[in-house]
């Protein structure tokens, strides 16, 4: 007896397996908000709505509060809107597209936690009592008062049967700047987001996240093309299976085109598609380009230099910087000409810094607070943006103990809400 | 290249071993009373006054938390057990890695079942600590955590002890620094639990040897302090352990 039961003990073990997380999208499909009837928010109604919101019923789920900010999505001349919910609590966010409905403001969407797999439907309601008149008709600005949202939330995708209120508190914080950037164009393949690290589709969501801007990794196929991609190698981490592995280098773009798919079935991306994206798809002002290849970096400077021009010409505010993680990359950046003028962003020494003019110095935050080598960096006219920081905690401690410029995070949701929420 | 000794390979030739001793279970060897043996893991009241064993552990990180670099650090493993009376005794174990290390200590009650079954529980309080100042890094951690155990072993005719051991994982503190910071890490109280094969073997001389395959669902394993990783979820870690009983 006891034999046979150890052995299917054994059997059972043999079989075990890892447990593969997922975070599916749930369906938002709500007829109200779909309803012939519906129009689109105003530029003065998305501007108004932005705000510190108390969070009066549901706080158990969400947190005591949530910040709310309006981010697009352009495709030519059609634009999308996105209402997010930045919320206290873990690493909560709320996405939300936004209508009107006769004097009812409608907002319909989804949230997640982004440290686990939770996510739900969650469906939005300002109703003309509730302040909806303000938000949509007055002109007079700074007048938003007593506006209390009301709605429902799931989980999965389960219909939504639990109740959310949040109360208009005050107007986000604007008082310091602080570049939200986004890790690997808006967050790691493993955080389970719509979309795989490094490609267009996840740098369209970054704002909606909360990002200013993002850091992609670009890496250069064997027909040096720039290609985004983070890892030496192609892995089951990063692409669906396809029995391809090595470096890769070792391909051209045609073969990756052709041959891989990322984990949520993307292509891997150029860096002229990304930058494409962020120059005309999102209001994105800054990308940090990750430099992952040995050798030349001239490819990549021309690139920079021409998607300046382009957003200068367009005049849009855009801020790309050649990111300088390791020695090799120092010394190849030293060899392109006129180097000191390239913007760029080093993760290395304070002397290094100085020596390539770095705009931005990046200190990894497992270094500290480093106070005085940020001040210093400031009495040099530079920016310090300290990288990667997740943890909800240590976030608002390097954001308000700290005196950074920029923080780059897989959660830039959680850096949106300490920063705006702060009085 | 076919690597025919990848982790889970070896795992998988561990546990069919392992079913292969219980069908040939009845082999007419001499069966040699388990006092007669050395064991370290197996839960039998101990003979000796105490049992030491030296060897490595090799726990393999999953690919969400240390991306590309899916690395599989060896950490020496000294074990101890020391007898306490006749069904108890105190197990205290180090696995060390010089810049990362874990002491755990604890009381474990045996006990017969019959001949060949028998059984204990137990509770290790453990101690991590840990720096790294490289390409940075300025950070240094420490932790205590708790692992109530318990233990089902059963020996063969053929002189092999296998023990099935589970424990649960229990972050008690976790305090980390970066530089003159105090970071915090989100880990909650249950971390989760362990599930290990091991078998025990006369191996050469007065030696015994020790091989085994542990399962580690937790969402933090200790090893991994210096990553920071925020995740709220289970990942599996597997980890071989292999010792000399002296």
């Amino acid at each position: 007896m006891i034999k046979y039961g150890t052995i299917a003990l054994l059997l059972l073990l043999l079989i075990s397996c890892k447990k593969e997380y997922t975070a599916p999208l749930p369906d938002i499909t709500w007829p109200l908000f779909d309803s012939s009837g519906t129009v689109p928010l105003t530029s003065m109604t998305r501007q108004k709505i932005e705000g510190v919101y108390a969070i009066t019923e549901g706080s158990d789920a969400f947190g005591e509060s949530a910040v709310m900010k309006c981010s697009y999505t352009a495709n030519g001349s059609d634009t999308t809107y996105h209402f997010s919910l930045f919320c206290q609590k873990e690493v909560i966010y709320i996405i939300c597209e936004g209508k009107r409905l006769d004097s009812t403001i409608l907002l319909k969407g989804y949230w997640r936690n982004m440290v686990n797999t939770e996510t739900g439907k969650i469906r939005l309601t300002i109703t003309n009592s509730n302040g909806a008149s303000q938000l949509l008709y007055s002109t007079i600005a700074d007048s938003v008062s007593g506006v209390t949202v009301t709605g429902v939330y799931g989980s999965g995708d389960n219909p939504p049967d639990k109740n959310i209120e949040l109360s208009y508190l005050r107007k986000l914080r604007t008082t310091r700047t602080l570049q939200i950037v986004a890790h690997r164009g808006g967050g790691r393949t493993s955080d389970l987001l719509p979309a795989s690290e490094n490609t267009v589709e996840v740098i369209k969501l970054a704002s909606r996240f909360g990002a200013t801007g993002v850091e992609i990794d670009a890496r250069m196929t064997k027909d040096g093309v720039l290609i985004l991609y983070h890892d030496e190698t192609l892995n089951n981490r990063l692409i669906q299976k396809n029995g391809l592995v090595g470096p890769i280098e070792n391909y051209t773009y045609d073969q990756l085109y052709n041959l891989v798919r990322l984990k949520n079935g993307e292509h891997i991306p150029t860096l002229r598609q990304a930058l494409n994206t962020v120059l005309y798809n999102t209001p994105l002002h800054y990308v940090w380009l990750d430099v992952k290849f040995s050798g030349s970096l001239q490819m990549l400077r021309d690139m920079q230099k021409e998607y300046l021009l382009l957003a200068n010409a367009m005049g849009r505010s855009l801020e790309i910087t050649i990111g300088i993680p390791d020695d090799e990359v120092l010394q190849n950046f030293q060899a392109l000409p006129d180097f000191t003028n390239v913007p760029s962003v080093c993760e290395l020494t304070p002397q290094n810094v100085a020596t390539v003019n770095a705009r931005i110095w990046a200190p990894r935050f497992t270094l500290g607070l480093q106070i005085a080598e940020v001040q210093n960096m400031h009495a040099q006219g530079r920016q310090v943006y300290v990288w990667t920081v997740d943890v909800p905690d240590n976030i608002r401690k390097y954001m308000n103990e700290g005196e950074f410029d920029g923080m780059l995070s897989n959660y830039p949701s959680a850096v949106a809400y300490f920063y705006y929420a702060k009085q | 290249m076919i690597n025919l000794f990848s982790f889970y390979r070896i795992y998988k030739y561990l546990l069919l071993y392992i079913a292969a001793l219980l069908y040939t279970g009845e082999v007419r060897s001499q069966d040699i009373p388990v006092d007669g043996q050395k064991f370290i893991f197996f839960p039998h009241p101990m003979t000796k006054n105490w049992t030491t064993s030296v060897g490595i552990t090799a726990t393999t990180m999953p690919h969400d938390i240390t991306e590309e670099f899916q690395y599989r650090i060896p950490a020496g493993d000294f074990h101890v057990t020391k007898k306490m009376g006749n069904h108890f005794i105190l197990d205290g174990r180090v696995n060390f890695q010089i810049f990362q290390n874990l002491i755990t200590v604890g009381p474990h009650w045996v006990s017969k079942v019959s001949d060949r079954l028998s059984f204990s529980v137990g509770n290790d309080i453990g101690y991590w600590f840990g720096a790294v100042h490289s390409e940075g890094f300025k950070t240094k951690g420490k932790g205590w955590q708790n692992y109530p155990t318990v233990s089902l072993g059963y020996r063969f005719n053929r002189q092999a002890l296998l023990t099935f051991k589970a424990d649960a994982i229990m972050n008690l503190s976790i305090d980390t620094r970066a530089g003159e910071t105090k970071l915090t890490s989100d880990v909650g109280l249950l971390s989760g639990s362990s599930y290990a094969l091991i078998l025990e073997q006369p191996f050469s001389g007065k030696t015994s040897m020790s091989i085994g395959f542990r399962a580690i669902y937790t969402n933090f394993f200790w090893q991994t302090w210096a990553l920071f990783e925020n995740f709220d979820r289970n990942y599996l870690y597997p980890q071989i352990i292999i010792g000399l009983i002296l």
